[in-house]
């Protein structure tokens, strides 16, 4: 396919299933892209917009978002600058990258909970409109914060690896 | 300094560090940025912080448009378009001597204008164009340049995923930012196609003609490249007019992108998947620098350093181009060994006050800084474009390719050059839009 990278065929049962989240996300994103066309085509052609297509977009857009993070990760897809790789390859520095990677993985295992914590204490939070909880929404971010944080600890485990 | 302000700056420092040690940005902004914050507002601050912000950040309407035109693009790499644009221009003007270089050029400026990326765009036109240079004798060195080169205009031309997230982060309308884009895009365009002509002019044998078409066949080119540019008049052309948000066009062009490539039958279950996990994919990567840097400015706005910086810049008693140039020359140095995007998200909390100060426009500002950013995508030793030039002709030195964009680098700063002289041109289209 032109223009297209390789995301295909992850290996191992992770690795597929973080693929699977990645694809959902993408799902979500036709749906969005469905409801938005017909809202449009609803308020030129009938007048009669959906009321509440700013708040579905908003929600849509965090499960798009946090659904595609771990896979993006384990594809090593998240930019990184590059330019000390070759000194980072000497033996007596690699607790580097396996120390900066574990602190990711701390940053982000605080992300979930912290997160999870938050979705837990605002279930009576309700969005304007379409009167939809947050609390679902708020749990995929915190989910997929935590599915990030494993990526980072299995990335910290295999270089740790490579180091001995 | 004081001490909000000694903590911010050895917060940009402790950042370049983690950067340089290979920390994905995203994650090393978020976690400067929280520190940061626990620093200058207390633990319990900085901790809720990270428990709501990442949803708070996520979930925003206007940042819908990034995805959206992601996948238009992704759509339009798979639908054909790419080749239907190179048939389209090759018909009608690769008869001229480089005419094939002339070709790639205009396929590259109409395929930026579906794609917002210009990685995108120079693989999509690179597995397109390079075979054809090739058959036709172009010297590596022009073929190889004029790929790596007109890629770039995919992030200058709209849809533009550098305009949308500058616009977010710099509080500009997205809308007024994509369009004023595309006149610097023609321009740029325009200044790459004198560059091949001077090249042809002094080298005629690195690109020799190819054959006349007849006027049957290049009309029947301009109707298949016709839904492509169908797309893009209802896409940017609704934001012209005030009849769609930025999102609504992002979406409406991706699902014509989506009925095109359905009628093209190049869209079964499994190219679709990877459609979808591709641009999945590129929002995540987006995103999480994104809410890195909503996170970090925000530190180093309470730190007080930005205001510190500007008030400084500004004091010099220089004339204010000079200072502008001076910030251009740092982002082309900057280029040079950092990934544009990030440049822009950790540098906008600096520049963007001391741009306000010096009374530049900011919505012009972006136009210009998006052009640099296009020259930190070619030049050596990490210009993304050559690498992924290389990646399709691996048998080509790098030496090579990276002699070959040199001429079109300087068709940059020319144009760079012209939108300082004559800021108009990026902004006569925002400033006549309607319901602006």
């Amino acid at each position: 396919m032109e223009g297209l990278g390789n995301t295909e065929s992850p290996a191992g049962l992770f690795g597929r299933f973080l693929r699977l989240l990645s694809l959902a996300g993408g799902w979500v994103l036709v749906l969005l892209m469905g409801y938005t066309v017909l809202d449009v085509v609803l308020r030129y052609g009938f007048n009669r917009p959906f009321s509440g297509s700013l708040e579905l977009t908003e929600f849509a857009m965090s499960a798009i978002v946090f659904l595609g993070i771990a896979y993006c990760g384990w594809l090593g897809g998240h930019v990184a600058v590059d330019i000390l790789d070759r000194p980072l390859e000497n033996p007596r520095l690699r607790f580097i990258p396996v120390l900066l990677t574990f602190i990711s993985a701390l940053l982000f295992v605080a992300m979930a909970w912290l997160g999870a914590v938050e979705a837990f204490t605002s279930m009576h939070r309700f969005s304007n409109m379409v009167r939809w909880p947050h609390w679902p929404f708020q749990l995929t971010v915190a989910f997929g914060a935590a599915m990030y944080a494993a990526v980072l600890l299995v990335q910290t485990a295999r270089l740790l690896r490579k180091k001995n | 300094m004081s001490r909000s302000e000694i903590i911010g700056l050895s917060g940009i420092a402790v950042l370049l560090l983690l950067m340089a040690l290979r920390m994905p940005i995203g994650v090393a902004m978020l976690l400067v940025g929280i520190v940061g914050f626990a620093m200058l507002n207390g633990l319990n601050a900085a901790l809720a912080a990270l428990g709501t912000y990442p949803y708070q950040y996520a979930a925003v309407y206007d940042f819908a448009v990034i995805p959206l035109f992601v996948l238009m693009g992704n759509l339009g790499s798979v639908s054909g378009m790419a080749r239907d644009l190179y048939s389209a221009a090759y018909a009608w003007i690769g008869h001229v001597r480089g005419g094939l270089a002339h070709a790639t050029i205009l396929a590259c400026a109409g395929f930026a204008a579906v794609s917002g990326s210009s990685v995108a765009s120079a693989v999509t036109m690179g597995k397109v164009c390079l075979p054809e240079m090739r058959r036709y004798n172009y010297s590596h060195r022009l073929a190889t340049g004029v790929i790596a080169a007109g890629g770039t205009l995919g992030i200058l031309i709209p849809p533009s995923t550098a305009f949308v997230i500058y616009g977010l982060l710099t509080e500009q309308s997205i809308g007024r930012l994509l369009l004023a884009g595309i006149l610097p895009g023609l321009l740029l365009t325009g200044l790459f196609m004198i560059t091949v002509a001077i090249w042809m002019y002094f080298k005629p044998e690195y690109g020799p003609p190819g054959p006349r078409m007849g006027w049957a066949e290049r009309k029947a080119s301009l109707v298949r490249a016709g839904p492509m540019m169908s797309i893009v008049l209802v896409s940017i052309g609704g934001i012209y007019v005030g009849v769609f948000t930025p999102s609504e066009a992002a979406a409406i062009g991706a699902a014509l992108a989506f009925g095109y490539a359905m009628w093209r039958r190049t869209l079964d279950g499994r190219t679709l998947s990877t459609v979808l996990v591709e641009t999945v994919n590129t929002t995540a990567l987006v995103f999480l620098i994104l809410i890195g840097a909503l996170v970090f400015g925000p530190f180093l706005a309470l730190s007080g350093l930005p205001e510190r910086i500007a008030g400084a810049v500004a004091g010099l008693e220089v004339p204010r181009v000079v200072i502008l140039i001076m910030v251009l020359s740092v982002y082309i140095l900057l280029g040079t060994w950092m990934e544009g995007f990030s440049m822009l998200v950790l540098t906008l909390p600096i520049v963007i006050p001391i741009m306000q100060t010096l009374g530049y426009d900011l919505i012009w500002f972006g136009v210009v800084m998006v052009i640099v950013l296009e020259m930190g995508l070619i030049d050596p030793p990490v210009g993304i474009n050559v690498f992924i030039v290389k990646g399709l002709v691996p048998d080509v030195p790098m030496t090579e390719i990276f002699k070959g964009i040199i001429p079109f680098w300087f068709a940059m700063m020319v144009c760079v050059a012209i939108l300082i002289a004559f800021p108009e041109i990026a902004l006569f289209i925002p400033n006549s839009m309607i319901g602006k």
